[in-house]
This record gives C-alpha cells, structure tokens and sequence, in this order.
C-alpha cells in the first residue's frame, strides 16, 4: 500500500467535476469543427481531401483539442497541488519524494489517457471505414502529443504559475503546426530559411511535423519518437527541480 | 542515544548555532513569537527545507531520510488534509504507510472516530468539521500510533478546552515512550508537560538542559 500512495491521492483528488467536465467539451467542440470543414471543402474553400486525409484530420483534431484541454487542466492542477499545503504535509510522510511528483504525473496522464481513448474510440466508431487505414501510426502520434502536454505541464507546474504555464503550452502546439506546415518547410528548404527559423525548427517539440507525417506515406515515426522524448526530458527535469525545492539535501 | 539531535543549526539572523538533544520520554517545548524562526525549524526537522548549516538526525539517520521519518510523527500548523476530499479515506491511506494490513488501518481510523467523537465515517471532507475536529484529524496519526519521534507545532490550538485536557493526559501516556518536541507562540498548558523550555530567538544557544 506505501507503494502507490501519491497515485491513488492524486487521482481521487482528480475525480471530482472541477477536473473531469471540462474533457466533455471534446465533443461538441469536435462537431463544430467538423461542421465548419464540412462547408469549407463543400464551399470548395478547402481542397477535397481523400478519405484517409480526412479520417487522419478528424483524429487529429480530436487529439489537439484533448491536448489543449489537458495542457490547460494539467497546468491548474500541478501548479495548485506543488504549492498546496497538503502536498508540502505529505512530503513529510515515509516515502522517497520523488514518488510525490511522478505520482501526481501518473494520475494526470492515466485521466488523459482515458479521456483520450474514449475520444479516438468514439471517432473510430463514428467514422466509415474505407479499407485498409494506418490506425497505429496515427494513434501513436496523437497519444505523443498528449503525452507531450501532460508531461511540459508537470515540469512547468513546478517552476511556474498555471497561467503561464497554459500560454506556453498552447503557444508551443501553435507554433508548432505553424512551422511545421508545407508552405514554411518548403520556403525553409528552399533556401529562403534564416539561421532563427532553423533553429525554431529544431528546437521545437515536432507536433506539426508529426501530423504532417502522418498524412504522408510512408510515415515518419521519428517525430512521435522525439516527440516521447522531449516528454521524458522534461518530466525528468521537473522531478528533479521538485526534489531540489522541496528541501532534499 | 538522543532520538533527536540538532548541532549547529543557525537560521540567520533569528536563530544562531542551536544545539539541541530530545531523548526518549522527553518533552521539550520551543516558544517564540511569530517571525523567530519556529516555523523554519520545525520544517528543518521534518525535511521539508534543507538547514544551510548545522545537522539535524532522527534516530541517528538525517532529517530528510526516508527511514528516519518512519518512526516520526509531524504535525503541522497547516492542514496536512485536502480539504474537499473525504477524511475519512484520507486518513486510512495515511494509516496504510504505517501498518501491514488496509483492514487494520480501517479498523483503528473507526475506533479513532468514535473514540474522539469525530464524524468522519460518513465520508465528509475535512471542511465539513469543525475546527477542533479538523485540528483533532491532524492530531490522530499521533494518537493512533506509536512513535519515537512526535514534532508537533501549535498542537492545542483550535482544540476545544474539554478536548484540549483529555489530549494533554494521552501526550502524558506518549511521552513514555517517545521523545516530543512542540512548537508553541506561548506555551500555556503545554507548559505544563515540558522538560525543558527553550525560547527563540535567541543569540548563540547552547543547549539548556536543567542539569546543565
């Protein structure tokens, strides 16, 4: 029962409406986009997509709207909880302190994860299905980019406020579609590119250029993969900012 | 051996080079106004901040080991529960770290609620207590287990006066077998029970000890 203490506190404390309803904006905010793609491609604003570009943008937008919402609710909770006086209480109690912070992430990913398997699940089961659909890598990439924000809003959580921590989440996802869209990459690699727009697309966290990917055949699992690890990094760093702030010698 | 060993502790400029032993079936209480350094101390020794210089050890092993704060109680002056979430669950998971079964851990957070006439059974939050009986939540890790170690800041205050004496006779039965330091702005009635009294700030501190 030591074991798992900050996993299950953290999850009840998330069971609770203030943290839940908000993901059952998903899909009303999925229907309205869906309504507004429908009369752009039928207003012939948007190019008919095919049928696999149009499953794999549905998906997509399931996932960055899930992921703005978590990013958002990720970075409310952990900047709360990090500061809270029953963290700071518990910190006090027999455990490692690091299991405070990787089990305050454990939950929050575990209620992203659900809230993102029952996202794709709807959109799997309301989708037709046209033969043969490269389920796994567009899964993969989208469940990377809620990783990704789950885990920048836990390492942010500890160094900064909630607001600011939202606004550099969503910044970044922006951003990050942005660079990463054909138009830009083409004037880049054309030779029109300056050494600061190379290095902001390095830099970044490759969510744009992991959706391009996908719509692309074959498809680049390297971006989800660096994708992980960026998530990684900054999970590791925010536990080890954790420890040092809450007094580890 | 001291179960609890301050040498050296400075918290500039409110307290400089305290040195300090707690033994077995000691109580020793710290009283100081707001501002004198009660509050950084008593975190020193939970582990929760680090003491730029001076050592403090539990039983031995550093205040921020894991094994030290085993055998120790901490209660502080700040809520150590969520306050919308049920006490009672709360207080069994808490009880788990220490116990090998859940079904003990259970069975005693019953007994405690009964015994101290604390409705927690009924899955209320801490908020929806009073606040003696919020207080008295704080308190029943101490009252519940055994300890070698209690560290208790302001542990009266909020309590209900009829609650305050029947909780200063177990500290009583406690003190027996464990060492205990409380941290009060006045000591009162914990007065009362002390060994020793040490008062902050305080200028360079040696330890005060009656013998001495």
């Amino acid at each position: 029962m030591r074991r798992p203490f900050f996993l299950v506190e953290n999850l009840d404390a998330l069971m609770r409406a203030k943290w839940l309803l908000p993901y059952l904006l998903v899909p009303p905010l999925l229907a309205v986009i869906a309504h507004l793609e429908s009369s752009l491609v039928q207003g012939g604003v948007v190019a008919i997509y095919t049928h696999k570009a149009r499953m794999t943008l549905t998906i997509w937008n399931g996932a960055i709207l899930l992921g703005a919402i978590s990013g958002v609710q990720a970075s409310l909770y952990f900047s709360s909880l990090f500061r809270s006086d029953w963290l700071r209480a518990s910190i006090a109690l027999p455990l490692a302190r690091c299991r405070a912070y990787w089990g305050a992430l454990l939950a929050v990913l575990l209620v992203a994860m659900v809230a993102f398997t029952f996202t794709i699940g709807a959109l799997v089961a309301a989708l037709p299905r046209y033969g043969a659909y490269p389920w796994a890598s567009v899964v993969l990439s989208t469940f990377a980019l809620v990783t990704w924000v789950v885990c920048v809003s836990a390492f942010l959580g500890v160094i900064a406020n909630a607001l600011s921590s939202s606004i550099f989440i969503l910044t970044m996802m922006t951003v990050s579609f942005v660079l990463a869209s054909p138009s830009v990459i083409e004037y880049h690699y054309g030779g029109a590119g300056t050494p600061a727009l190379a290095l902001f697309l390095h830099a970044l966290p490759p969510i744009g250029m992991s959706f391009f990917a996908t719509l692309g055949d074959p498809w680049h699992y390297v971006y989800p993969m660096v994708l992980v690890g960026h998530s990684a990094l900054a999970a590791v760093l925010g536990c080890f900012f954790f420890v040092r702030r809450s007094g580890a010698a | 051996m001291s179960v609890l060993e301050i040498s050296g502790y400075s918290d500039p400029p409110r307290i400089r080079n305290l040195s300090l032993t707690v033994d077995c079936g000691e109580l020793v209480l710290v009283q100081g106004n707001a501002g004198s350094g009660k509050s950084a101390l008593f975190e020193a020794i939970a582990g929760l901040r680090r003491s730029p210089r001076g050592r403090i050890r539990i039983g031995g092993a550093p205040a921020c080991d894991q094994e030290s704060r085993l055998r120790s109680a901490f209660v502080f002056q700040y809520p150590a529960y969520d306050p919308g979430r049920s006490s009672f669950n709360q207080l069994v998971r808490r009880l788990c770290l220490y116990l090998r079964s859940s079904r003990d851990a259970h069975g005693m957070a019953v007994a405690w609620s009964r015994a101290w006439g604390v409705p927690i059974l009924a899955r209320q939050s801490p908020d929806s207590l009073t606040t003696s009986q919020s207080r008295l939540l704080e308190l029943a890790l101490v009252q519940i287990l055994s300890w070698d170690l209690i560290v208790m800041d302001e542990p009266l205050q909020g309590l209900d006066p009829e609650v305050v004496e029947r909780f200063l006779a177990l500290l009583v039965l406690k003190k027996e077998s464990s060492a205990m330091l409380c941290f009060a702005q006045r000591g009162g009635q914990l007065s009362r029970l002390a060994d020793r009294t040490i008062e902050l700030p305080q200028g360079a501190t040696a330890e005060q000890r009656p013998e001495q």
